[in-house]
């Protein structure tokens, strides 16, 4: 089983390279390039992680992950922006965010989805039952 | 100067001032040289002040009498001849300028101490002059004013020029802000977007080698192209941070505080209420710029220990006070460094059509800034869960 994935950029050789990069290891569900269009796709698709993007043309991320949270509070968001910025940053985990990443460090993006995906579906515990369980 | 009235004896005066009182040939012997001395000084000074265009002006404290010469009227406009009294005086001054030259003046005569002070002149005719005012008062021996001389220049054209050449660097602060807009926009949308894209497609090639020194070597391509992309984008950062833009403008303000506060002593405190989600972007940035110019004054020349930012949000319109306990500074000077940064600040709130007010004098406690800018609010609203 992969993760679901939705990707939310409204620059598209981007998404079209990211849809390639993720295939093997993820399930692209949807690609949107607004926030009105997440918004949607979201309740039809239900990924498990979105890869969203700071600024989309009709809103920011952070409204937009808010909004989604809101909506689905269960998908897990990771969000990428074109500049690693504290502030940004803890805006972008106050809104609900898992991670944020910056563009020039995307080839992150995989390991960031592969931990958000083991956080929302944890494996089973390797260790035998103790007896206070 | 010749002060046509002689409002004392020569033996008051004398007494007045400690000289002793000379009788006889002595006394006209010394009265004649002193003629002469006083007839040179005079000469010299007619035409320096001829030469200068320098309007001289003798207070008399008992009798609150006033004289101007003819190139002082001239300069305010008033009549020629005739007597002049400090209403006349008080009548020539623009009513803005008026509470704040009396009160350096009488403070200033007062005090014992010279001054210097620009103010403008309105004259009859509506027109406006900038004055250039200096004055000394002189005293008993008991400390008692007794007159107070002092000359003025009309030093409009000068100001007007010192005006454009403010109104230039402002506008040039602007030009700068926008090319630097551009050129960060246009790196981010093209070659950080490109470098991006790039780089995923590198790292999707390397998912496919299987032999290991290839491997190692689309690693260490990625590596390289990351540090470059990562350069590229910094540049693009420095020059235009879009934090505006994707926090709006009370986060940005509150992390503009933040990062601020962190190298300064500083207590800076920021209130806001009922500010709306949507603002236009121009009066977004137009407070940011503001705000952040208002607390580099702060940290750079107030020797303040604490701050208050106060945003306010009412119908159509925001208003923003900076408020500081500093140790105040000259408003009226604007030629300095500061005086660039509050012509921008004001630069910035006139171009959207909003107020700015600058409160502050030296050696009084605190500067306050007030901007207020009205604004449509946009039709549109976006998102809102």
């Amino acid at each position: 089983v992969r993760p679901r994935v939705l990707l939310a950029d409204d620059h598209l050789p981007l998404l079209t390279a990211l849809k390639r990069l993720l295939q093997g290891e993820c399930e692209v569900v949807a690609c949107v390039a607004t926030v009105a269009d997440l918004l949607q796709h979201v309740l039809v698709c239900r990924p498990d992680v979105v890869v969203l993007d700071i600024k989309l043309p009709d809103g920011t991320g952070i409204d937009a992950c808010r909004q989604l949270k809101a909506v689905v509070p269960d998908v897990a968001v990771i969000m990428f922006s074109a500049m690693d910025d504290p502030d940004i940053r803890a805006a972008a985990l106050e809104a609900g965010a898992e991670d944020l990443i910056s563009k020039h460090t995307i080839h992150t993006l995989l390991s960031a989805i592969r931990d958000a995906w083991a956080r929302k579906n944890p494996m089973p515990d390797p260790l035998p039952e103790r007896s206070d369980r | 100067m010749r002060v046509e009235d002689t409002p004392m004896s020569s033996r008051k005066l004398g007494r007045e001032l400690g000289v002793p009182h000379l009788a006889g040939k002595a006394a006209k012997r010394a009265v004649a040289s002193l003629e002469e001395a006083l007839l040179t000084r005079e000469e010299w000074l007619r035409l320096a002040a001829q030469g200068s265009q320098m309007g001289l002006w003798y207070w008399h404290e008992r009798t609150q009498g006033l004289f101007w010469d003819k190139k002082a009227r001239e300069i305010f406009g008033v009549h020629l001849d005739g007597e002049m009294t400090l209403e006349t005086f008080y009548g020539a001054v623009h009513p803005d300028d008026l509470p704040r030259v009396k009160h350096v003046w009488r403070s200033q005569l007062e005090s014992g101490t010279p001054y210097e002070l620009d103010y403008r002149a309105r004259r009859p005719d509506g027109s406006i002059r900038w004055i250039n005012a200096r004055g000394r008062g002189y005293y008993s021996k008991s400390g008692r004013p007794l007159y107070m001389i002092g000359v003025v220049f009309d030093v409009t054209e000068r100001k007007e020029v010192e005006l454009q050449r403010l109104q230039f660097s402002g506008r040039l602060l602007k030009a700068q802000d926008q090319e630097r807009n551009r050129l960060a926009q246009e790196i981010h949308d093209d070659f950080c977007q490109r470098f991006t894209v790039l780089a995923v497609k590198l790292q999707t090639l390397a998912g496919t080698i299987e032999r290991t020194d290839e491997q190692a070597l689309a690693k260490e391509l990625l590596g390289e192209f990351t540090e470059l992309g990562s350069e590229i984008q910094s540049l693009s950062h420095r020059l235009h941070s879009s934090q505006l833009e994707i926090l709006g403008l009370v986060a940005s303000l509150n992390a503009l505080r933040t990062n601020i506060a962190k190298d300064s002593d500083i207590r800076f405190e920021l209130d806001h209420a009922n500010i709306p989600d949507q603002i236009p972007a121009d009066v977004a940035l137009a407070f940011f710029r503001i705000t952040q110019e208002a607390l580099r004054n702060v940290v750079k020349h107030s020797g303040a220990s604490k701050v208050e930012i106060c945003l306010k949000g009412d119908v159509g319109k925001i208003s923003l006070t900076v408020f500081d306990n500093g140790r105040g500074f000259n408003a009226e000077r604007r030629g300095t460094s500061q005086g660039i940064g509050m012509l921008s600040m004001e630069e910035r709130a006139r171009m959207l059509g909003g107020q700015f007010r600058v409160q502050s004098r030296p050696s009084v406690e605190g500067t306050r800034v007030d901007v207020t800018i009205e604004f449509k609010q946009p039709q549109q609203i976006l998102g809102g869960a």
